[in-house]
């Protein structure tokens, strides 16, 4: 019997964990919700910033004085953006804010990269290919040579053979020691692709949080040990490899600030933002020829930041949508779910267990189910004092609860003897 | 006693055991001849990039095999039991019925537990002769979750069989393929090696938690609950 009652709770939990997972899932997939956030961009033309307000079906564009335009006005308004169109029609203007408006040099300064938590919890990869940087060829190639950088040294396999480069991971590893390199690497950052116009191999998060930039030229290692700012440790880096040669690339620091790291010098600029937080925001960066953008989207809210090219903030711009737990689906769901389990979260390409509340409305539905399983005893005329269990099971699990029970059942009998 | 059941076990399902070892045996065998057949087509670095930084997985032929195996092995094992009431027989056999619930589906966990060894062992030693640990030890964490549906199919299987009621088995039975897929989590973003590389321990423990439900099943069928 007292077996019994410890399966009774193996099975309840099972099906209460599973039933959290999916019934959830299933709810939110049968309705779902997206936040349509207003996209900001700044018009040199206007000297302001103009929203884009709507979702995929229909949109419009405001100012700030409540003035609207279709979109061939819109088009007019930022050019450094919609130059395709504008050259199409033949009205891209010549200079704009004393800058001159050439389709290569437009295209050239035209970008737009991001960051969200799932890419800085995301995997390592398990090797990396040591892409040679000075190739005397017009493109890059595909390298032979994999690394990965061990808890002794950097460690490069010949992929044709599977055999350990040693005169090669001999030569990196000791240039890293040279540069006060301390192994194992804790994680690396870099495009392992060869369509991109150029390469500049990895940047280096080494033991003791030291930052540095790795690559291969001419065969050759390369090592510069990069100066953090104080106290801060990187947790993300994205490398750009742009035609623009501006920067190296961004990262994101464990107090969820934001770096450019300028190529050539390594210098590093601090891009003023707010309302960052790198686990749990999605950050987005624009480019192009007259200005910088900055979208930080923390769920229903929106930041923008507008930069000139020097990074100096020129405006910024904060707006947010109803959001998703105050929707009526939402209420429903907190009435309903009593608590939430994800495996798989948007915040990280990892497996975890998740566990999700929010608060104690799922009480009030648990109490009517409570009333509910009362009745249908009653009216089934079983004693209520003996199924304390299956009360505890949905006066805790709620819905779940009610799932459990329906599969275990046992209602006020006495227990036999069961299996020995 | 014991003995004696497991060899009843054997004679049950040998021929199936035999066909699904087969079964993963082709598959990885076919995977190993592949990857052997790739180093002499394609180039060596477009293999490696592919795998490395594409998470290519070559070895995603196995991904329902394990799955399967469980399912079918579940499926053979037990069928025979409830088909006319034969489980009867073995709770009737003079030891405890626990133990002899718990002796066949051990029997069936550790037959399975075999056939994946093999094909686990064979699949990392043959890969190993063309990738350095890293990507060996990669391979391994993102081929363990499908083996281990497997075990959690084939356990569902035993619960599902040895109970009475229809209205309980379907409501197990959707618990249980919700609770398979919890270990078919990465491929939903196509193929990523890493993702349970935190958390696999705890899907190790679930499995081992879930074994003894059987006995629960075994109960309700003993009692007759409907």
């Amino acid at each position: 019997m007292k077996n019994n009652i410890f399966l009774k709770l193996i099975l309840s939990l099972v099906i209460i964990f599973i039933a959290s997972i999916y019934l959830p899932e299933i709810f939110w997939k049968t309705f779902p919700q997206r936040y349509y956030l207003p996209r900001i961009v700044y018009s040199p033309i206007l000297d302001d910033i103009l929203i884009i307000k709507g979702d995929f079906k229909e949109s419009m564009v405001v100012d700030l004085k409540g003035n609207s335009y279709n979109t061939r006005e819109y088009e007019a308004l930022v050019p450094q953006t919609a130059f395709t169109q504008l050259l199409f029609l033949g009205k891209l203007p010549d200079t704009v804010k004393g800058v001159a408006f050439t389709a290569s040099e437009l295209r050239k300064n035209l970008y737009r990269t991001g960051v969200e938590p799932a890419k800085i919890d995301a995997f390592k990869l398990l090797m990396h290919p040591l892409i040679e940087s000075k190739p005397n060829r017009a493109s890059l190639s595909f390298p032979n040579e994999f690394f990965s950088i061990t808890e002794k040294r950097m460690k490069i396999v010949d992929c044709r053979t599977n055999i350990v480069n040693e005169e090669m991971s001999d030569l990196f590893t000791s240039e890293l020691m040279d540069k006060d390199f301390t192994f194992p690497a804790k994680e690396l950052f870099g495009n392992p692709t060869t369509r991109k116009p150029f390469d500049e191999g990895y940047f280096v998060i080494d033991s003791k949080d030291q930052f540095f930039h790795l690559k291969r030229v001419k065969n050759k290692p390369y090592v510069h040990k990069v100066k953090l700012p104080e106290n801060s440790k990187v947790v993300h880096m994205e490398v750009l490899e742009r035609d623009l040669h501006e920067f190296f690339g961004y990262f994101v620091t464990d107090d969820s600030k934001f770096y450019m790291l300028r190529e050539g010098d390594y210098h590093i600029v601090n891009i003023p933002i707010e309302d960052y937080d790198y686990k749990n925001s999605v950050m987005g960066l624009n480019g192009d020829i007259l200005y910088r953008r900055v979208n930080i989207m923390n769920d229903n809210k929106i930041s923008t930041f507008v930069y000139d090219r020097s990074y100096k903030l020129i405006t910024s711009y904060k707006d947010s949508v109803i959001h998703k737990d105050e929707t009526t689906f939402g209420v429903t769901a907190a009435y309903i779910f009593p608590f939430t389990f994800t495996l798989a979260g948007s915040k990280s390409l990892f497996i975890n267990f998740d566990f999700d509340y929010k608060d104690f409305r799922f009480l009030l539905i648990n109490f009517i189910l409570v009333i509910l399983f009362a009745g249908f005893l009653k009216y089934k005329k079983y004693d209520l004092s003996k199924n304390i269990f299956q009360f505890l099971l949905i006066a805790v699990g709620g819905i779940y609860g009610v799932i459990a029970v329906s599969v275990i059942r046992d209602f006020n009998q006495k227990n036999s003897a069961g299996v020995k | 006693m014991i003995k004696s059941l497991i060899y009843k076990e054997w004679l049950k399902v040998r021929w199936t055991l035999i066909a699904l070892g087969m079964l993963n045996l082709l598959v990885v065998v076919s995977t190993c001849v592949s990857i052997a057949n790739a180093f002499g087509l394609i180039d060596a670095s477009k293999l490696y990039g592919d795998i490395v930084a594409l998470q290519n997985l070559f070895y995603y032929d196995l991904l329902y095999i394990p799955f399967l195996t469980g399912l079918l092995l579940g499926i053979v094992q037990f069928y025979p039991e409830i088909n006319s009431s034969r489980i009867k027989l073995t709770l009737h056999l003079p030891m405890k019925e626990s133990k002899a619930l718990m002796t066949m589906q051990l029997f069936g966990i550790g037959s399975m537990f075999l056939i994946f060894a093999v094909d686990v062992i064979i699949l990392l030693w043959f890969s190993s002769k063309y990738f350095p640990s890293e990507i060996i030890n990669g391979m391994f964490i993102s081929i363990l979750p499908w083996l281990l549906a497997g075990f959690v199919i084939y356990i569902f299987i035993t619960i599902i069989f040895v109970d009475t009621s229809w209205s309980r088995r379907a409501i197990i039975g959707l618990t249980g393929l919700a609770f398979v897929n919890n270990y078919y989590l990465s491929t939903m973003y196509g193929g990523t090696t890493y993702s349970y590389s935190e958390s696999w321990f705890y899907f190790v423990i679930m499995i081992i938690i879930i074994s003894p439900l059987i006995l629960w099943s075994g109960n309700n069928y003993k009692r007759g609950v409907k």
